[in-house]
């Protein structure tokens, strides 16, 4: 609060200059502004937020989850921290017409870059569990031209998401096909794999047949450091899931302690150093700070 | 168990007196509420209209935006309100969602159409393409199966009259279908005279609940329920005046420097805005609690801000 924030256009230039230098990044995925407070006080350049977790944080589901919801949660994100913000902008949450909404609503709300899958739209449900459909390719084609000439600021990121490589309709072939003619067309990074666990002999082939010099990000899976997908030309690793999953752990965890116990599963010290981090992130002294010096000043 | 009614009940309660409804639209709270005060039984929550309101087109009107909307207009009237859940936003999962979603906002019932999701602008210039009969009848089946209150109304919007590839027949042989399938009521979008007939002809039974709507056609009510249609919506009336008074009212001050309204009609307006949001029962409870000192302070007799001068005297 004290230190002054980043405007939205020196975030969106600060992620600009990261893709530029094709710098090596870990993304952490936040699912709300406190757990983006934390990420950013870790020190991290860039916060994520996935259309998972939102449809997770709000228990509706992503392929349930409105433009709108996600819209709020990441304008929540963006009021917290002050890093850039990437976000999952699904499949542009309808036809052409609304993928231009999506991209309008999301610089509007102050996020740096978004990316746009060629999944079906309507989403469906199964493609959590692997059963995934993609529209044919100059459909998708159409929707990317019209989203790149959407933008208002140029440096709002928009990163090309292919899910052929594992849908009803793709193949490897396909999903090569798709991201040349999403490099053609201009996107800003491209994403070549809709999950974290691709296979790898995959996802290595992969950067020996598109050798093209553009931003590539990955989501991270528990299986392999950052540096193996570094090391194959992937400089963006997103870690999406793994913040909300532990968080609902720990949650599950502690609460199961209680009831079986009748008594926190913490001690004294241990409860005062995590409440200590929720009131740091929430900054606290600083407004006990001002309030000292102005309705609590002393006599 | 409660005994409030609830919107679903009091809605189809009024529609068991089997009198005509005119169901105005009304696409912010301060509508509602003054639409109750003028007696109307009912309001609508249209698409086009809040999407006017939010300055978006209606097929690229979210859900959430669409329900917020309905939410402010249902929370400010006792009266039922029924809203446009369009083509209920997707496949039969986000139907089911919809529904509950509406059911939550407090409104009374919706009505689900045919057209294709996701809905296409040109529409509103008459380029209209609907599904299947069958993907249609989905929808509703699992509309109906997502409702809480049982009471809880869902009408069948059908567009096939108007659409590419579509006739009066088809929207006849929808009607039945939905007829069959346990919704409440349909909509069939008979715009005029013409087409009211046309749908009449090729339905023309009077075994269901039938809506119109109605764009200044000149058609009055008796007549609309000689054919038959029991609901008179006016979707777009209330924000198209309204729209035409804020223009005509600008326009006046940009010809001559001056806002201009009938005085009489300013202070009545006024006066009816304030009456409608409870600024007079505020008053009364500040003057029994905070201004209690000040009990004598009759306030403004006059439009405008005389309140000034009145201090001065």
């Amino acid at each position: 609060m004290q230190e002054k924030k980043k405007t939205i256009t020196e975030r969106r230039k600060k992620l600009r200059e990261l893709l530029q230098r094709r710098e090596k990044l870990i993304i952490p995925g936040a699912y709300d502004a406190l757990s983006a407070r934390i990420i950013k006080g870790l020190g991290f350049e860039t916060v994520y937020l996935g259309g998972y977790t939102t449809g997770a944080h709000l228990t509706t589901t992503e392929p349930l989850m409105t433009l709108t919801e996600q819209i709020e949660v990441a304008s929540w994100i963006v009021r917290a921290v002050d890093l850039p913000l990437i976000v999952d902008g699904d499949a542009g949450f309808g036809d052409v017409l609304h993928t231009i909404r999506t991209v309008e609503e999301f610089e509007y709300a102050g996020v740096a870059g978004i990316h746009l899958e060629d999944q079906v739209f309507p989403k469906r449900v199964s493609y959590h569990k692997g059963l995934e459909h993609i529209i044919p390719l100059e459909d998708f084609e159409e929707k990317i031209h019209y989203a790149l000439s959407a933008r208002q600021d140029p440096n709002f990121i928009i990163i090309g998401r292919t899910d052929a490589a594992r849908a009803v309709e793709g193949s490897y072939e396909e999903l090569v096909r798709r991201s040349r003619a999403l490099i053609k067309l201009g996107v800003d990074v491209l994403m070549p794999f809709p999950s974290s666990n691709p296979p790898m002999d995959m996802v290595r082939r992969f950067r020996k047949d598109v050798t093209d010099d553009i931003p590539m990000l990955i989501l991270g899976g528990p299986e392999y450091p950052t540096e193996e997908y570094w090391n194959m030309g992937y400089n963006m690793v997103i870690y999406h899931l793994i913040g909300i999953f532990t968080a609902t752990q720990t949650i599950q965890r502690v609460f199961q302690a209680i009831k079986e116990n009748h008594r926190m599963p913490l001690n004294v010290e241990e409860y005062a150093a995590a409440r200590a981090i929720v009131e740091g992130a929430i900054s606290l002294s600083d407004y006990w700070t001002i309030e000292e010096k102005t309705i609590e000043k002393k006599k | 168990m409660s005994t409030v009614p609830s919107p679903g009940r009091k809605f189809r309660d009024l529609i068991a007196t089997g009198e005509t409804i005119l169901v105005p639209g009304a696409h912010d709270p301060l509508m509602g509420r003054i639409l109750q005060r003028m007696n109307f039984k009912a309001v609508s929550v249209a698409g086009w209209m809040t999407a006017a309101h939010l300055v978006t087109a209606e097929p690229l009107l979210t859900m959430t935006e669409q329900v917020e909307v309905a939410r402010r207009v249902a929370n400010a009237v006792d009266i039922p309100v029924r809203a446009d859940a369009c083509t209920g936003y997707g496949d039969p999962i986000h139907v089911m969602r919809t529904v509950q979603e509406f059911e939550r906002a407090g409104v009374a019932g919706i009505h689900i159409e045919d057209q294709v999701f996701p809905k296409r602008a040109s529409y509103h210039k008459g380029l209209e393409h609907v599904v299947e009969l069958d993907e249609f009848l989905r929808r509703l089946e699992y509309a109906l199966k997502a409702r809480r209150d049982k009471d809880f109304m869902i009408f069948a919007r059908t567009d096939a009259g108007n659409a590419v590839g579509g006739s009066w027949e088809e929207a006849a042989r929808r009607t039945r279908a939905v007829k069959a399938l346990g919704v409440d009521g349909v909509v069939a979008m008979t715009r005029n005279k013409d087409s009211i007939e046309r749908f009449r002809q090729a339905y023309p039974d009077n075994d269901f609940l039938l809506s119109t709507s109605t764009y200044f056609n000149g058609l009055h009510p008796t007549e609309l329920r000689k054919y038959g249609f029991q609901l008179i919506s006016y979707p777009l009336a209330t924000i198209v005046t309204s729209v035409a008074g804020v223009i005509k009212m600008w326009r006046g001050v940009q010809e001559t420097g001056i806002a201009t309204m009938d005085p009489e009609l300013a202070r009545e307006t006024r006066e009816e805005i304030e009456a409608a949001i409870g600024l007079p029962e505020f008053w009364k409870i500040e003057q029994e609690t905070v201004e209690a000192t000040h009990k004598d302070y009759t306030g403004r007799t006059n439009p405008g801000y005389e309140s000034y001068d009145q201090k001065k005297t």
